[in-house]
């Protein structure tokens, strides 16, 4: 067993840690639901002069159906973003764990800071073998991208796909145009989020070898002590100074919970890599 | 010498009759043999003639004579060629006008010979309902288009076959019974300068909306340059238009003319709608009109601003007027058109080209590092 794999599957012995509680991993499992739907439902429409498109259409049960399914799937997306607001609201407002401020700046907030722009430089450094690799906090900044990607995702292909939605009522506050403005986002933007998810965050968070086939942690909630304290040293050593550590020590992931993230993880893998080559398949066909 | 006074008694007998043409039951004498026989080139057809059959005919009271006119001379056996019967020796009109048009049928590879019957009756090749039969008997075998397939799936094909409709167009309505020629024949009934007229014989409401359209404004100027009833509908295979295929293959016809506007339309959410099938998306005549299309700039036209609350209303309920300003003809790719369009999807491809080049060869990098430091953990010597 090599120091890597150790980090992966449960060692007897090993302590856990909580790092998503229930309200996280409920509102990633919408995200992953909602996100393949809309991407299976929606590049269709995109790249309808290719024959896959067409043939993905008659399967979903023709293309008033993937209309359908794609609206169903929208309206996933505006739940788990207003509900992740809610979350937010209660966090920052309600619970006061913390000074207001840190909100913006602390090590809990997703704002990238200072840290981050230092942490990506240092990264890019480690890379090309040209220091050592830096030590980070509770989010990295690849995470905090991850993060705003899908905040503005959200906002950007939310909001262009209500109004198409509903395009009688916008209109009474928007001049006509807006929409043709609105297909253009609502369709590059989406190109962006399906070719940005399926392929650096597959392999940021699960694809890079420290990971793995794929990293549990969102799906199972834990993080192994080891893992902890190799890939947070930040977080890990304030929750040991502050006396947290033990607060959010639990359970280690149940074989059932491993054996169903992989699955989980598979399908979402194998529809974002059957996405990624049809979609450079077409695009490039249409750059004639 | 029994012989010869058998032979001078026929002789006698036959001078004492007066000498006469052949009768119709002289002919029946040997043509009611049902075995009688010759052979024309290496083939064996038949002389048989049903006298039943014949006698129901329109023809039925007529003597054999009276189209077999060489063998009115005849007093005897005849001649083993005869020569062929002249229909227009009583039915001039109709002969003469077809050899103006130049069809190659002879009269009874329409009519029948024997058996000929008025086409007002079911039973016979010219009456309406058999038209297609009779005409494609031919027009199958010459390797030419489909037309009788296509007519058969055609509107017109359906209503008669399927719903027994007896007035609806069969091949000699529109291209004549007699004078049958070409389209490409500037006279034929179907060339493009008469085919609206044609077609108008039974739609005549069509087209008199059609000849107020701009369409048919041009077509009055020159005919060369404007769509005729079968540039949109075709000319055999002519599809109802609020059948699915109709509008899934309008927009291919429009566009055989307006290239341009089908290729913006098919970069639009309605043209990408539609090309997944989706017949209930605006397709060009829902928002320009069929039969009545104007150009943007007339008063009438479907598509003129005044006019557009109403034409974009009948699918989106609720339009307002700054509904209306959709441009569901925009190219985004068009600067000079649509600056603002352009500089929006410029931007998106920045963005695009921006983050994925970035995180690109960030991700690449983090590769080789990553693997690097595995080895380095699993490698030799460890």
């Amino acid at each position: 067993m090599t120091e890597l794999a150790q980090t992966q599957t449960p060692v007897q012995g090993e302590r856990w840690y909580l790092r998503f509680n229930y309200y996280h991993r409920f509102l990633h499992a919408l995200i992953i639901i909602s996100f393949l739907g809309l991407v299976l439902t929606g590049m269709p429409l995109k790249y309808y002069q290719s024959g896959w498109a067409q043939t993905f259409a008659r399967y979903l049960g023709g293309i008033g159906m993937a209309g359908y399914i794609h609206r169903v799937c929208g309206a996933i997306t505006w739940l788990y973003f207003v509900l992740h607001i809610a979350f937010a609201f209660y966090y920052v407002v309600k619970l006061r764990e913390e000074p207001f401020w840190k909100w913006i700046v602390g090590p809990n907030s997703m704002v990238p800071w200072i840290k981050d722009v230092k942490d990506v430089a240092g990264h890019i450094l480690w890379f090309l073998g040209m220091g050592e690799r830096p030590r980070f906090d509770r989010f990295t900044y690849w995470e905090k991208f991850d993060y705003f990607a899908v905040f503005w995702g959200v906002g950007i292909i939310g909001f262009s796909g209500l109004t198409l939605w509903f395009p009688e009522f916008f209109a009474r506050f928007f001049p006509g145009w807006a929409f043709n403005v609105a297909i253009i986002l609502h369709s590059d933007e989406a190109l962006l989020a399906a070719g940005f998810i399926f392929t650096i965050h597959f392999f940021n968070t699960h694809l890079r070898p420290e990971k793995f086939p794929l990293d549990h942690v969102i799906f199972t909630g834990r993080i192994s002590e080891h893992e902890f304290a190799h890939e947070r040293p930040l977080e890990y050593q304030r929750a040991l100074e502050q006396g947290r550590l033990g607060k959010m020590e639990t359970t280690p992931p149940t074989r059932t919970s491993l054996i169903w993230s992989r699955i989980v993880g598979t399908i979402a893998y194998g529809i974002g890599l059957i996405m990624i080559i049809l979609i450079i398949y077409s695009a490039i066909g249409q750059l004639h | 010498m029994r012989h010869v006074l058998n032979t001078a008694l026929v002789l006698f007998l036959l001078s004492a009759l007066p000498a006469s043409a052949l009768t119709t039951s002289d002919c029946f004498d040997c043509h009611s043999d049902e075995s009688l026989t010759k052979v024309v080139g290496g083939r064996e057809i038949s002389l048989f003639v049903d006298q039943e059959v014949y006698g129901r005919s329109i023809h039925g009271d007529l003597d054999c004579t009276d189209c077999h006119e060489d063998l009115a001379r005849v007093k005897d056996e005849h001649e083993e060629e005869l020569q062929s019967v002249d229909c227009g020796s009583c039915h001039d009109d109709m002969a003469e006008a077809v050899s103006a048009g130049g069809h190659p049928a002879a009269c009874h590879e329409c009519h029948g010979k024997h058996d000929v019957l008025p086409r007002e009756d079911s039973r016979s090749a010219a009456f309406d309902l058999n038209v297609p039969a009779t005409c494609c008997a031919c027009h199958l075998e010459h390797g030419e288009p489909d037309v009788c397939g296509q007519w058969e799936r055609g509107m017109h094909g359906v209503v008669l076959i399927r719903s027994g409709v007896i007035f609806s167009a069969v091949c000699n309505d529109c291209h004549g019974s007699h004078d049958i020629r070409g389209a490409g024949d500037e006279g034929s009934s179907v060339a493009r300068g008469k085919i609206n007229d044609t077609c108008s014989s039974c739609h005549r409401g069509i087209v008199e909306i059609y000849n107020a359209s701009i369409h048919g404004q041009v077509f009055k100027d020159s005919p060369e340059d404007a769509p005729v009833c079968t540039s949109c509908h075709s000319a055999h295979e002519t599809e109802r238009a609020l059948d699915d295929v109709f509008h899934l293959t309008v927009v291919e016809r429009c566009s055989s003319c307006h290239e341009e506007m089908g290729y913006t339309f098919s970069k639009n959410y309605h043209g990408q709608v539609t090309g997944m099938g989706y017949t209930r998306a605006a397709q060009c005549p829902d928002c320009h009109g069929a039969h009545d299309i104007l150009p943007q700039a007339d008063p009438a036209s479907r598509v003129h601003p005044d006019n557009l609350v109403a034409t974009c209303g009948q699918c989106h309920e609720g339009a307002n007027r700054n509904f209306t300003l959709y441009m569901p003809h925009a190219d985004y790719h068009d600067a000079e058109k649509h600056p603002m369009l352009y500089y929006v999807y410029l931007a998106m491809v920045v963005l695009l080209s921006g983050v994925f080049i970035f995180f690109g060869i960030h991700t690449l990098l983090w590769f080789i590092r990553a693997y690097l430091e595995r080895l380095k953990e699993t490698g030799p010597g460890r």
